[in-house]
C-alpha cells in the first residue's frame, strides 16, 4: 500500500500556536512542526488496553447458561449466579455486574466481545504471554520477531519517510513511565510514554539562565552522533522535547468526564484530551494491572469487594468515561478501544478464594466501526487443556481484522499471514469468524471460493465445538440447502 | 575459558581511571575522582586486582552504616508504639515506617555505603526475587484480613482484640517486612545460591507475595513453585506443567502460621505439618517421599539446582557443557545482563554465558580460590570485573544508567541526606524514571536496557536534576549549599574564571569521560551565556546550570 503525505500547512500553522503557548519550549519550533505522519490509521484511532496480570474472562462475560459455569463443580464460590438480569448480551452471555456503565453501549451497538481467544500451545508465563501478545508472534508461528506489532504497522506504513516528518505523537503509550512493546522497536521512531501530565513538563527556573539552560540541553542532543546508543537516545529525547509541548496544549482541554483513579484512569484520560485538542495520533496505548488473582479474587463478606470487582469497577468506570468524551466531542465514530490480556484464568477456582493461570481468554471491542456481537463461539468448559480453556481463535486474526478493516492496511505484512487457521475446527482463516469489524467473510468458510454445505458443516462443528460430528446442513428446514441456510448459521454463531 | 581470563595490563589495554570508573559504575554508582585515582594506583595488575577485590571483599554488612535498631524479624509488637525517636528527616530515613522513608532508607544506603558493591548486588537480587510493596499492604491492610475473609484461614478475628487495626499500622508492617527481605538479600547474596532460594521461599514477604501462604494439602496454590522455577532459578522450558503442581504440593505448609493480630503481630516463618500434603511427590521425572518437616522444600530446590537443561542448545553441545544444570545457565545470563551487556542471549546461549555458567556450577575444574561453593555468586562476578570480557570495547557504555544509578550518582556529588524521606525526594522523582524501589511492576521485574529510556524518563531525568539545583537550592542557604557542594568533591575547587576548569571538574564527576571538541565547545557555549552582574552569583549559576546540562546529556545516560 503507498503512502502518500497529506499537506500538512494547516498542521503547521497549528503547531506554530502549540510552541508559542509553550513557554518553556521556545527553540524546538523548526523540527517538529513538520511532522507529517497524520495520515497512518486514514483518520482513525486504536486505542490498545491491557489489562495485566491475565483477566479471567469467564467472570467478565458471564456464560450464564452454562450448567458447568453455574453449578458447583468448578468454581462453586466464584461463580456469577446473579445480579445480571439487566445486563444479558445474548441468550447465553451476560456482563459482570461491575460492568454495569458498560452496558450502554451494548444497547448502543458500540461494543462487541469476542470469546476464545488465544493461540496454540500457550504459555503459562506472565512474561512470556505478555510478550506474544505484545508482538503478534508466538513459538512455531510464521512470524518471529521483537518488535511490537503496532510498531511494525508504523514501519510498514511509514518506510521511507524522511524522520524529520515523523509526527511526535503518531502513538502515545499514556499513564505509564515505561514504552509497551506493542508500540516499541520501529528503527526511525520511538513513541513518547507519558505517566501523566503534571510531571511532563520540563523544569527550570523561570528566568533567562533557565531558558538558556533548557536551549543547551536541546544543543546537547542534537551533536554527532558516535554511537548507536548515542543516537537512540537523541531521538528520545527529541521526541521528549516535541511532546511535551504538546501535551502542554491537550492538557489544557477541559475536563468532560471524571476518571477513576490509577494508570487507566489517568491514560485514558490523556488519551481524551490529546484526541479532543485535535491532534492527529492513530495509536495509543494504555494499561491497567493487578488481574493476577491467585488469591481474594473475590471476599467472602458480600459486603466487601475481592480484587477483582475492584479492578472491573475502575475498568468500566475508565472506559465508560472515556467513549462518553467520545461521544460528546462526536470523535466515537473515528475511535476503537481493543482490550487484551496475556491470558484467561484456570477454569475451576483454586482454594486461595482466587484462579491459577490459564489460556485462552475473551476481550472487548469497542467504539467506532464496531459491530455489535459476541464472537468466537461459547467458551467449552467441558473440553479443557490442563484445566484451561482450549483457544479457537487466534489473537492475530483479531489484530488482522484490526489492521484490515479499522486501520485500512494489509495485515499479512504486518503479521506475516492471515493464516491463523486451527485444524481442529477445519477453519483456515479465524479472522472470518469474527467480524467485530468489517464484513461478514462467513461464506466461504473453507476458503475453497465458493459456499457450499461444506461450508454450513464447518461453521457447526466450530459453532457447537465438535470437529467430527456430522450435521443436517438445511438448517431452516425447507428441504434444501441455500444461502438462507448460511444466513441462519452465521446469525447463530454471531448471536445475532 | 577464554572470555573470562583476566584482562592482561599491557597487552589487552591500560588500567587507568577510565578502566577503574567504568568498573565502579557497573559495580557499584559511580566514583568520584579521588575513588577513580586510588582504583587506577600506578597502573599495574596488581592495582587492577586490588580495586578489583576492594569492591567485591566487602564484609556482610557495611559498618559504616549502623542497621537501623529496633527492628528484628517475628514478632513486631504494636507498630505504632515504636515509631522512631528521631523524627528528623535522617531518622525517618533511619527507621523507616512507610514506603517513602523505605525508599529513602535504601537510597542513603546506595549513596554513603563505602562498600557499593554490596549495594548493587542488592538491587541485582531485589530485581530477581521480586516482592513488590503494592500487593503486600493490602494483604496486611485490616480491610482485607479483619473480617478473617478466610485468605488467611489462620487469622483470628481481630475485631475483638485490643488492637485496632488500620492503614498505618499495616504501612510500618510492610515497611519492616520489605526492609528484613532487603537486609536478607543484601546479607545471603554472597552466600551460596542454594541458602538463598531456601531463605527466600520461606521470607515473610515472598510468602505473601506469591501466595505460598495459603499454599495447603488439597489446595495447593501453584503461584510460588511456577516463578520460583520461572524467574527464581531454571528458566521456562525446562519445567512442565505436571512439576509445577507437584512442586507446589512439596511446598504446602510453608507459610506464617503465628500471624495472629493479637498485640504481637508475627510475621515469622514456620513450617505448619497439618497444611502439608501427604504422599509422595514426582517431578523431573524423580521421587521424593513425604517429610512433615519442611525438608521437601529443600529437596526441591536441590532438584532444581541439579536438574540439567532441556534446551537443545546446551544439551547438543560438547562436553561439559552439555550437562550444565539449567539454572546455572539461567543464572549466569541473567548476571551477565544485569552487569555487563543487555545484550546477551540466553536460547541459544551465548558462549559467555556458557563459561559462566561452567564457573557457577563449579564444574570447570579450575581451581581458583575465592570461590567458595557452587553458586557463589560473588566470585564470579569478581571472576568477571578481573575480564578481558568486561573491559572490552563492545562492553564498555553499553549499557543504560537506571533509576538508582543515575540519582545516586548524582547525590553522591553532595550531601543531600536531608531529602531522603521527603515526599518530593529523589526516591518519589525515581518512580517518574520508572522506579519504584520495592515496588517493582511485575513478578519479572524491571525492563533494563533501552527500555529504561521513554520520553517520560528522559524528562523525569532533566527534571530531578533541576529540583537539585533550583527546588532544593533556593532561598536562604543556597549559596551555601552550592559552594558545600564544591567542596563535598574534594580536590580543588575549580577555578572561577575559567569555564574550562569547571567543564573538567564535573565531566571528570558527572561523565566520567573524555568530551570531544564539539560536545566541549557547545558546553563552552552554555558557560558563557551564563551573564550575571555579581561575578560571586555568576559562577554559582554555571555550577547550577552545567550540572543541570550535563545530566542531561546522552553520555550521562549510559554506563
Amino acid at each position: 500500500m503507498q503512502f502518500t503525505r497529506r499537506q500538512f500547512l494547516e498542521s503547521s500553522l497549528k503547531g506554530m500556536a502549540v510552541f508559542s503557548a509553550a513557554a518553556t519550549v521556545p527553540l524546538w519550533i523548526s523540527k517538529s512542526a513538520q511532522a507529517a505522519t497524520s495520515s497512518l490509521g486514514r483518520g482513525k484511532r486504536l486505542v490498545i488496553l491491557q489489562m495485566g496480570g491475565g483477566n479471567d474472562g469467564l467472570n467478565t462475560v458471564i456464560p450464564f447458561q452454562d450448567d458447568l459455569y453455574m453449578g458447583d463443580s468448578l468454581r462453586p464460590n466464584l461463580h456469577i449466579t446473579s445480579g445480571f438480569d439487566t445486563l444479558k448480551i445474548d441468550g447465553l452471555n451476560a456482563l459482570n455486574p461491575r460492568l454495569a456503565a458498560l452496558k450502554t453501549w451494548w444497547d448502543k451497538g458500540r461494543m462487541a466481545v469476542v470469546q476464545n481467544v488465544g493461540y496454540p500451545n500457550p504459555n503459562l508465563s506472565h512474561f512470556t504471554s505478555t510478550d506474544y501478545w505484545e508482538r503478534g508472534m508466538s513459538t512455531g508461528s510464521t512470524l518471529q520477531t521483537t518488535q511490537g506489532w503496532l510498531s511494525r504497522y508504523f514501519d510498514n506504513q511509514c518506510a521511507g519517510m524522511p524522520e524529520d516528518q515523523i509526527d511526535p505523537l503518531t502513538m502515545l503509550g499514556a499513564g505509564m513511565a515505561y514504552l509497551a512493546n506493542a508500540i516499541d522497536g520501529s528503527s526511525v521512531y520511538r513513541p513518547p510514554a507519558v505517566p501523566d501530565f503534571d510531571a511532563y513538563v520540563l523544569r527550570a527556573p523561570e528566568d533567562a539562565i533557565g531558558a538558556l539552560r533548557l536551549d543547551y540541553i536541546r544543543r546537547v542532543n542534537e551533536l554527532a552522533a558516535v554511537t548507536p546508543d548515542i543516537d537512540f537516545l537523541q531521538r528520545s529525547a527529541s521526541v521528549a522535547r516535541a511532546s511535551v509541548a504538546d501535551m502542554e496544549v491537550a492538557s489544557a482541554m477541559p475536563l468532560i468526564n471524571a476518571y477513576p483513579d490509577g494508570s487507566l484512569g489517568t491514560g485514558l484520560s490523556m488519551v481524551s484530551k490529546v484526541i479532543r485538542a485535535g491532534f492527529e495520533t492513530p495509536v495509543f496505548y494504555v494499561t491497567q494491572s493487578g488481574y493476577d488473582t491467585h488469591a481474594n479474587q473475590w471476599d467472602t463478606d458480600p459486603a466487601q469487594d475481592g480484587d477483582h470487582p475492584k479492578l472491573l469497577d475502575a475498568f468500566a468506570g475508565s472506559v465508560n468515561a472515556f467513549l462518553s468524551d467520545m461521544e460528546a466531542s462526536g470523535n466515537l465514530d473515528d475511535v476503537m478501544v481493543l482490550t487484551f490480556s496475556e491470558f484467561g484464568r484456570r477454569v475451576a477456582e483454586n482454594f486461595s478464594h482466587g484462579t491459577d493461570h490459564g489460556a485462552a481468554n475473551s476481550l472487548f471491542v469497542f467504539g467506532g466501526g464496531v459491530k455489535k456481537g459476541v464472537y468466537g463461539g461459547q467458551p467449552d468448559l467441558s473440553d479443557l487443556l490442563i484445566g484451561n480453556l482450549k483457544h479457537r481463535i487466534d489473537f492475530r486474526a483479531v489484530y488482522a481484522r484490526v489492521l484490515q478493516f479499522w486501520m485500512g492496511v494489509d495485515p499479512v505484512p504486518i503479521l506475516g499471514t492471515t493464516d491463523f487457521g486451527d485444524p481442529r475446527f477445519g477453519i483456515p482463516e479465524s479472522m472470518r469468524l469474527i467480524p467485530f469489524v468489517g464484513p461478514d467473510l462467513l461464506g466461504d468458510i473453507d476458503g475453497d471460493g465458493d459456499v457450499n454445505a461444506a461450508d454450513i458443516q464447518l461453521t457447526l462443528n466450530a459453532a457447537l465445538r465438535r470437529s467430527t460430528a456430522s450435521y443436517p446442513t438445511d438448517v431452516t428446514g425447507d428441504g434444501q440447502t441455500t444461502a438462507a441456510d448460511i444466513q441462519k448459521v452465521t446469525d447463530l454463531t454471531l448471536g445475532r | 575459558m577464554a572470555l573470562f581470563d583476566e584482562y592482561q595490563v599491557g597487552a589487552d589495554g591500560p588500567w587507568t581511571t577510565a578502566e577503574a570508573a567504568h568498573l565502579w559504575r557497573r559495580a557499584g554508582f559511580g566514583a568520584g575522582p579521588a575513588e577513580q585515582r586510588d582504583a587506577a594506583g600506578n597502573g599495574s595488575q596488581a592495582a587492577l586486582r586490588s580495586a578489583v577485590d576492594f569492591l567485591v571483599d566487602f564484609t556482610p554488612d557495611d559498618p559504616w552504616l549502623d542497621r537501623p535498631a529496633g527492628l528484628t524479624s517475628g514478632g513486631y509488637g504494636d507498630p505504632l508504639a515504636d515509631l522512631p525517636d528521631d523524627e528528623s528527616d535522617l531518622g525517618r530515613v533511619k527507621t523507616p515506617y512507610d514506603l517513602i522513608s523505605l525508599i529513602g532508607h535504601w537510597l542513603y544506603r546506595m549513596r554513603y555505603t563505602r562498600q557499593p558493591f554490596q549495594e548493587k548486588l542488592t538491587l541485582f537480587l531485589h530485581d530477581h526475587f521480586v516482592s513488590e510493596w503494592a500487593k503486600l499492604v493490602p494483604l496486611i491492610d485490616p480491610a482485607v484480613i479483619a473480617g478473617n475473609d478466610g485468605n488467611f484461614p489462620d487469622i483470628q478475628q481481630c475485631d475483638g482484640g485490643t488492637l485496632g487495626v488500620d492503614l498505618l499500622r499495616a504501612n510500618r508492617i510492610a515497611a519492616r517486612m520489605m526492609l528484613d527481605q532487603n537486609y536478607l538479600l543484601r546479607r545471603q547474596g554472597i552466600d551460596s545460591f542454594r541458602a538463598m532460594l531456601i531463605s527466600i521461599t520461606r521470607d515473610p514477604c515472598m510468602l505473601m507475595y506469591l501466595d505460598n501462604v495459603v499454599n495447603e494439602k488439597g489446595r495447593a496454590q501453584e503461584n510460588y513453585a511456577r516463578e520460583l522455577m520461572e524467574l527464581f532459578s531454571m528458566g521456562v522450558g525446562n519445567y512442565s506443567e505436571q512439576d509445577v503442581r507437584e512442586v507446589a504440593k512439596c511446598l504446602t505448609g510453608e507459610t506464617l502460621p503465628r500471624f495472629v493480630c493479637e498485640n504481637d503481630w508475627d510475621f515469622s516463618y514456620g513450617f505448619d505439618a497439618a497444611k502439608h500434603e501427604p504422599g509422595t511427590k514426582t517431578f523431573f521425572g524423580k521421587t521424593i517421599q513425604e517429610n512433615f518437616a519442611g525438608q521437601e522444600a529443600l529437596d526441591v530446590i536441590d532438584f532444581i539446582l541439579a536438574e540439567r537443561s532441556k534446551n537443545p542448545d546446551v544439551t547438543g553441545l560438547a562436553s561439559p557443557y552439555n550437562t550444565l544444570p539449567a539454572t546455572a545457565v539461567y543464572m549466569a545470563w541473567k548476571l551477565l545482563k544485569f552487569f555487563v551487556n543487555e545484550e546477551l542471549s540466553l536460547d541459544p546461549p551465548d558462549e559467555a554465558v556458557l563459561e559462566l555458567a561452567h564457573y557457577l556450577r563449579g564444574t570447570d575444574n579450575q581451581p581458583y580460590p575465592k570461590r567458595r561453593f557452587p553458586y557463589d555468586f560473588r566470585a564470579a562476578l569478581r571472576k568477571v570485573f578481573l575480564s578481558k570480557f568486561f573491559y572490552a570495547e563492545e562492553n564498555r557504555l553499553n549499557q543504560y544508567r537506571n533509576p538508582a544509578e543515575f540519582v545516586t550518582h548524582l547525590l553522591r556529588q553532595g550531601d543531600f541526606a536531608d531529602l531522603f524521606a521527603t515526599q518530593f525526594g529523589p526516591g518519589t522523582q525515581m518512580t517518574l524514571m520508572g522506579m519504584i524501589l520495592f515496588n517493582p511492576p511485575g513478578v519479572n521485574g524491571w525492563y533494563h536496557g533501552r527500555a529504561w529510556i521513554t520520553s517520560g524518563s528522559l524528562v523525569a531525568r532533566y527534571n530531578y536534576v533541576s529540583y537539585l539545583m533550583d527546588t532544593i537550592f533556593q532561598g536562604a542557604g543556597a549559596d551555601a549549599r552550592i559552594d558545600a557542594l564544591l567542596a563535598a568533591n574534594g580536590g580543588p575547587i575549580p577555578d572561577a574564571d575559567s569555564d574550562d576548569d569547571l567543564i573538567d571538574y564535573y565531566a571528570e564527576r558527572l561523565l566520567q569521560m573524555d568530551l570531544n571538541a564539539e560536545e566541549r565547545t557547545t558546553l563552552r557555549g552554555f558557560l558563557s551565556g551564563v551573564d550575571t552582574a555579581s561575578p560571586a552569583l555568576r559562577f554559582r549559576q554555571k555550577v547550577r546550570g552545567l550540572i543541570h546540562v550535563m545530566m542531561s546529556m546522552p553520555l550521562a545516560q549510559l554506563k
